[in-house]
């Protein structure tokens, strides 16, 4: 049986304005999933369904076998680790030592455990495991909340926007933190709308359009497909740049509009097979 | 029918609410307190009222006249019922407060007192004020699902929510702070203490009848104060 | 236009009070009306503490900081007036002023304080509104939008003052695809008579945007100069993201020292931000 499992799952805020339509998908546990969608699209709500935030108004969830809710709560985070988008709403501690073991502690384990001593390292919190989490510049925050939900050390992960207003080394921090999970056998998924991100870390996409699920396939597959940049469009969504000219030079469409360009690529990609 | 008064007539029944509640006789805070409640059936939001009521206070109500009749011992204070003479000071405020609130909502609050074109420091002061509560109610409402996450049992008992709560106490005062310098910032760069004439697109100007109501109050308040 | 900038910055540090280090030490740079610069840089190397002394919330707010250098505005005025700077901060909701009930109401508010005349008022809004594709959202409460639907509203608000100086914190942070076009076609629009200030992690758009940029890393500038020639300077730009385009090349090529690498990368700019705009 798959790990989350979305049985025609409905759901809306208020009665006249759905925010998922029947959305049907199941993950497996060690699956690295993208969820991706415009503003709007449904992603965070579905999120929130995943753990048993909200109940659904019609279809069901699974999560390893547990229906989610609020009094099933703490089974569900037993089994998936979460980020939420804003990091100022989930900081509540007054060290970010603390912060890092709260969740841990609710889970009975404590400081010398073998997780948060890793997480730490992985992160590279050492310096700043006594500062007040207010004292953290925005980025760092959102490393913080990532970095708690890992401690945990649960078997699956949820991260939403984990990538939205950090630089460079919380980027290569996240990418390390990402690669280590996969090395560990943990599957996780990202709630992101930077697809140059989620399409190097994860092996699946999903993706949401006004509450609907609109794509959902192995992302080698779907960036195999003929029109996968017109199925992004028609979703709001821009394919990045790498896959994007990947693309066009397998299919020499760049040449019609950059012959300039295109010359100059073809003789680079020559004198580079040449050099070794 | 929806009753909305003028920010003005609220902060009059305000002070008249503290005036009598300190002053008054427990007759003046009886027929105060029956005042309020009538024009409670009258408000849109008269449900929430009463549900905050039930919840908070009158068993806030109880309480105090338990504790102070029964449980502690009786202070020389001349009225029959110490208990009593506590909980009506209680109510007195407490139903003032609710009413206000069931009446009106920040944004409104900030609109009239703005069309009274009082010096932007007042504005300024109300509009960070209303900031704090309002950003502290949020913060703890997020963190108390981030805490959840983070494997919280929140049913496992009230006295094991409340101990978790308690640290958070400071931490969400501090954001709350935090929050509110950030938006005075933010104000002052909109202009808000510009010290050219401002211009008005939406103005909510005291009708007559606010402008009775408020001096009828203060009236009232000021002749209590005097012949208590 | 005047020859001599319109904002000048010359040795210009400053130090929070109780702070160990510098939030920044020694930026110069000089910006003329029509302008754009961008700073980038990793979290933490004060480019938003620049930003707050360069719009006068550090001489305003925290005046018992260590402050040294020189900053000229062309107004030689101690702070700059608020109806003369627009500030889009980092986080959005801040920007709220919470006060008014719908969003058309919140881009007037600051107007209204600044003393604008009711029918120009009226004028911006809609100019707003239809910039920033806020019709279905121009009755709704400030405080039911979304993180970036409420970004939007905040871009509107600064820019519905028409500054002559705008500042921007990060402001593609929880904008979708979509809404990055609308906030470059404003910026263009904008920039012609005004200065812009950009502090962003993506090079996309500070190469589609601005005419210098300034690359702060720890509260030191490492370089002043134009977008294109950051990289292909020999500073150490490894705490950046490396901007789309080049990572492609790289990807795509393999390696980037070759001869024609100055030409392709042009090429591939303009490429990429004819993409964007369209």
């Amino acid at each position: 049986m798959a790990f989350v499992e979305f049985t025609n799952v409905g759901f809306s805020y208020s009665h006249n304005s759905p925010v998922l339509h029947s959305i049907s998908f199941s993950i497996e546990r060690t699956e690295h999933v993208m969820l991706a969608g415009t503003i709007g699209a449904g992603k965070s709500t579905a999120l929130k369904l995943a753990v048993g935030l909200f109940a659904p108004d019609k279809g069901s969830i699974r999560v390893d076998g547990i229906s989610p809710s609020i009094p099933s709560l703490y089974e569900i985070v037993k089994r998936i680790g979460v980020a939420l988008q804003n990091p100022s709403d989930q900081i509540f501690c007054s060290t970010v030592r603390e912060e890092m073991l709260y969740g841990l502690r609710n889970l009975g384990a404590n400081e010398t455990s073998d997780t948060f001593q890793r997480t730490v390292a992985l992160f590279g919190f050492s310096r700043l495991l006594d500062k007040h989490p207010y004292d953290l510049h925005p980025a760092q925050r959102r490393l913080l909340t990532i970095a708690s939900a890992i401690a945990m050390n649960t078997p699956f992960y949820i991260f939403d926007e984990p990538t939205s207003g950090i630089s460079k080394p919380e980027r290569e921090s996240i990418v390390g933190a990402l690669h280590q999970l996969r090395i560990a056998g943990k599957g996780y998924m990202l709630i992101t709308h930077d697809l140059a991100f989620g399409m190097e870390h994860c092996d699946r996409i999903l993706v949401f359009n006004k509450g609907i699920l609109a794509v959902d396939e192995s992302l080698p597959d779907f960036l195999q497909r003929e029109n996968a940049q017109g199925i992004l469009k028609k979703n709001g969504l821009q394919m990045p740049i790498v896959p994007r000219m990947s693309a066009q030079l397998a299919q020499n469409t760049i040449t019609a509009q950059y012959p300039d360009f295109i010359s100059q690529l073809r003789q680079q990609q020559t004198s580079s097979k040449q050099a070794p | 029918m929806k009753i909305k008064f003028h920010p003005i007539v609220l902060i009059a029944l305000l002070i008249f609410a503290f005036i009598t509640a300190l002053a008054g006789e427990i007759i003046h805070q009886l027929l105060f307190i029956a005042l309020l409640l009538f024009v409670s059936v009258f408000l849109k939001k008269r449900k929430a009222f009463w549900k905050k009521m039930a919840t908070f206070g009158i068993p806030l109500t109880v309480v105090l006249i338990i504790l102070n009749d029964v449980i502690l011992p009786p202070l020389a204070t001349g009225h029959p019922s110490q208990g009593i003479h506590y909980a009506l000071r209680f109510l007195v405020l407490l139903i003032c407060l609710l009413t206000i609130v069931h009446t009106t909502t920040p944004t409104e609050f900030a609109l009239g007192l703005r069309s009274l074109r009082l010096p932007p420091r007042f504005n300024h002061i109300f509009l960070l004020s209303f900031e704090v509560f309002d950003s502290f109610r949020t913060i703890t409402r997020n963190v108390t699902i981030a805490q959840q996450l983070r494997g919280f049992r929140i049913r496992r008992n009230i006295f094991n929510r409340a101990k978790n709560l308690f640290p958070l106490f400071f931490p969400v005062v501090f954001s709350a702070l935090s929050m509110s310098l950030d938006r005075g910032i933010a104000l002052d760069l909109k202009g808000i203490n510009s010290p050219s004439a401002k211009t008005y697109l939406a103005e909510w100007k005291p009708t007559i009848l606010d402008k009775l109501t408020t001096v009828f109050l203060i009236v009232c308040s000021f002749l209590f104060f005097l012949f208590r | 236009m005047t020859a001599h900038p319109n904002l000048l910055l010359e040795h210009f540090s400053y130090t929070y009070p109780f702070a160990d280090r510098p939030a920044f030490t020694d930026v110069s740079f000089e910006l003329l009306s029509g302008e754009t610069l961008g700073i980038v840089g990793p979290s933490t190397s004060g480019k938003t503490s620049l930003l707050y002394a360069i719009a006068g919330i550090l001489q305003k707010h925290f005046p018992a900081g260590i402050m040294s250098g020189n900053i000229l505005r062309e107004a030689a005025k101690p702070f700059i007036s608020p109806a003369e700077i627009g500030f889009v901060f980092q986080d959005q909701y801040m920007q709220l002023s919470g006060a008014t009930e719908t969003v058309e109401a919140e881009i007037a508010f600051s107007l209204e304080q600044l003393g604008t005349p009711p029918n120009i008022i009226r004028e911006r809004i809609v100019e707003q509104v239809s910039q920033f594709h806020l019709e279905h959202l121009a009755r709704r409460h400030p405080q039911t939008l979304s993180g970036g639907e409420t970004r939007m509203l905040a871009l509107a608000c600064e820019m519905a003052k028409h500054p002559r100086c705008l500042l921007l914190d990060q402001p593609t942070e929880s904008l979708h695809p979509e809404g990055i076009n609308l906030l470059i076609n404003a910026l263009n629009r904008i920039k012609q008579s005004a200065m812009l200030i950009v502090v962003e992690h993506r090079l996309e758009l500070i190469n589609a945007l601005c005419d210098k940029v300034l690359f702060l890393l720890n509260g030191n500038q490492q370089f002043y100069g134009h977008p294109s020639e950051l990289f292909s300077s020999d500073i150490d730009t490894h705490s950046l993201d490396i901007p789309s385009w080049i990572d492609a090349q790289r990807k795509l090529l393999g390696h980037v020292e070759t001869l024609s690498y100055r030409k392709s990368l042009r090429t591939l700019q303009q490429w990429h931000s004819s993409n964007l705009q369209t």
